[in-house]
């Protein structure tokens, strides 16, 4: 079988009595079914509006996010101000704006860091087995009988306050799944027979790694991170709601959320328009996540 | 079967002795100093010092551990809390039912709420039903409880006030919060029920009862649903964890005095039994109930059962 027909799938097609081989490389048929979603496209779309939004936040932002104005204090939402002003007589729309780098930041970064130190964990313990994994795996037994979020919590509280501080606690809060994921994977493919074949033509365990085993964990992979970027987004909302993570007069919306919250009986708007923002950019993951899971389940493959 | 519950319930002490000792490892890094905190700004630096010679906070790491390991499993004395000087087993126990209590009510909520969402989704793969239930399931999983919670309080309590604004123990104060909690976990249950719905009815099994002519009804919920909810009981216990820590989030918001609150204030105070205690007893319970867990599995499962 020659090199660029490594990938291909044959789809039979019949135009007018002849059958016709087409040939589509996997990627391409993945595509296709995701476009197929419409929750999918929609979860896209508005990531690329996010990104879009979030690289010219100062084109479109109508107020700069910290600007103050002790005249127009607790403003209801209108003409001047489309969502309103907070206890400062800040903006509220520009600081959401604003706010979305910060979201992003706090969700990329967090899934990098619990990505790399649970890939390296789960491909240690899935690799070398033995005994090596079984102490790995009763040290994520450990991790993981402590709540996610009280976790999190007692590490932002070692690492102190602050928006880097976040990022880093949810991120090591999440490294298990990626680990186990791994893992999982890699034991998977470990006792296939073609990797005893190439050992016994002595491949190099690097090179084993990197172009049987890597290929075939990359689709959960792929699935797991972008959903878990919503989760991440999420978690370190939550700290900063509670106070231990973007501080002000950062912009963040958890941080906002709880700022807003006492004054919620009379300016509803204060909470009302950081907690969408949240949810809408959470749900967008969410749906592109679903999306790629189902387009990339091996059973659906012909 | 007693063999599997004794290896079960014994292979729990290593991990909590391991969680012990990484929240104390934790704990040690933090930086600050407790006797700060407790003698106040005016201390003078010999005041500081001999408290720290009476907390023993200059003693080498390995001894503080050992210490700690000791008071702990052997004495089963948590320690005083730095702030408040009281015993942190006995507050521990005081607050703990109240968490425990909107743990296990959201627990229901989102059971009564995900599993008919998961059962309607997989009956009805690829109609709008389906897409319907699933985009419920991912927009509940989405929303932050924390702003959901708000926003049913600003509806319930402040508008139509039908409901009480703070927790006051009644059973009316705990459905905001369980409510907030248990939708968002909701949507995981949702999804595990359709996966597992989805394969169990394709089994021979299930066109056998079809054949026999049963009547759906009958076909999806004695036979299918049955089976089905065999790994939903696993991701029930899986989330029953992720619900001790929002929970956290529910007691700040309505002020529920409950675990979470009293970890949180403790946490800013650096207040380390505390943190240190609430975390294991924390910890011991998540184990105890992964092991009620995987005992109803083993007991539901025929297949499991005759193993053991």
């Amino acid at each position: 079988m020659s090199r660029e027909n490594k990938n291909a799938t044959l789809n039979f097609q019949e135009t007018s009595g002849d059958v016709e081989l087409k040939r589509t490389s996997q990627f391409k048929e993945t595509m296709k079914r995701l476009f197929k979603n419409k929750g999918a496209i929609v979860g896209l779309v508005v990531i690329v509006l996010m990104i879009i939004m979030l690289i010219f936040a100062e084109q479109i932002a109508p107020y700069d996010y910290s600007a103050q104005d002790y005249t127009a204090i607790y403003q209801k939402p209108s003409a001047q101000h489309l969502m309103g002003t907070d206890e400062l007589g800040r903006d509220v729309f520009s600081r959401i704006i604003v706010g979305s780098r910060l979201s992003m930041r706090m969700g990329l970064c967090s899934v990098a860091i619990a990505a790399t130190i649970g890939i390296i964990f789960g491909s240690i313990a899935g690799y070398y087995g033995g005994a090596v994994d079984n102490v790995l795996m009763r040290f994520l037994d450990i991790y993981q009988s402590i709540p996610g979020t009280i976790f999190c919590v007692a590490l932002a509280a070692v690492l102190g306050p602050g928006l880097n501080n976040a990022i880093i606690a949810v991120g090591v809060t999440s490294m298990s799944g990626y680990a186990r994921m791994i893992r999982a994977s890699i034991m998977q493919v470990r006792s296939m027979e073609y990797i005893e074949a190439a050992r016994s033509i002595n491949a190099k365990d690097g090179r084993i790694l990197l172009r049987h085993i890597i290929p075939n964990a990359i689709s959960p992979l792929i699935v797991y991170i972008t959903m878990s970027i919503g989760g991440c987004i999420l978690l370190a909302a939550s700290l900063s709601f509670i106070g231990l993570g973007a501080q002000p007069p950062l912009p963040e919306w958890g941080a906002m959320l709880s700022a807003g919250r006492s004054k919620m009986r009379d300016c509803g708007y204060l909470v009302i328009f950081p907690g969408m923002a949240i949810m809408i950019s959470v749900l967008a993951f969410n749906l592109l996540g679903d999306g790629l899971r189902d387009a990339l389940d091996p059973r659906l493959r012909n | 079967m007693l063999k599997y519950c004794i290896k079960r319930l014994l292979w729990m002490i290593p991990v909590v002795l391991g969680v012990a000792i990484l929240i104390f490892t934790l704990m040690y890094f933090v930086p600050g100093d407790p006797t700060a905190q407790l003698l106040g700004v005016e201390a003078t630096q010999e005041e500081r010092d001999t408290l720290r010679e009476e907390l023993g906070l200059n003693d080498p790491y390995i001894v503080r551990l050992g210490r700690f390991l000791k008071e702990t499993f052997i004495d089963f004395n948590l320690g005083v809390s730095y702030k408040t000087r009281q015993d942190v087993a006995g507050q521990i126990m005081e607050k703990l039912p109240n968490t425990m209590r909107v743990s296990y009510f959201s627990v229901i909520v989102s059971v009564l709420f995900g599993i008919p969402l998961g059962v309607i989704a997989a009956t009805n793969q690829y109609s709008w039903k389906d897409n319907m239930a699933i985009l419920l399931s991912l927009f509940f999983a989405s929303m932050p409880g924390f702003w959901f919670a708000l926003m049913l309080v600003m509806l319930l309590s402040v508008k139509w006030a039908i409901l009480p604004v703070i927790f006051d123990g009644t059973w009316k104060s705990f459905i905001i919060p369980c409510i907030s909690v248990g939708l968002a976990s909701a949507a995981g249950i949702a999804r595990q029920t359709r996966s597992s719905m989805l394969e169990v009815i394709r089994q021979d099994y299930i066109t056998t009862a079809r054949a026999k002519g049963q009547t759906e009804m009958k076909v999806i919920y004695d036979h299918a649903l049955k089976n089905a909810l065999i790994p939903v009981i696993t991701a029930i216990g899986g989330q029953l964890a992720a619900l001790v820590g929002a929970s956290i989030i529910a007691e700040t918001i309505f002020s529920i005095p409950g675990i979470g609150t009293y970890l949180l204030g403790a946490v800013n105070a650096r207040d380390y039994p505390v943190v240190q205690g609430s975390i294991i007893v924390v910890a011991i319970i998540f184990g105890l109930t992964m092991f009620v867990v995987d005992l109803l599995y083993a007991l539901v499962d025929p297949r499991l059962r005759s193993q053991y």
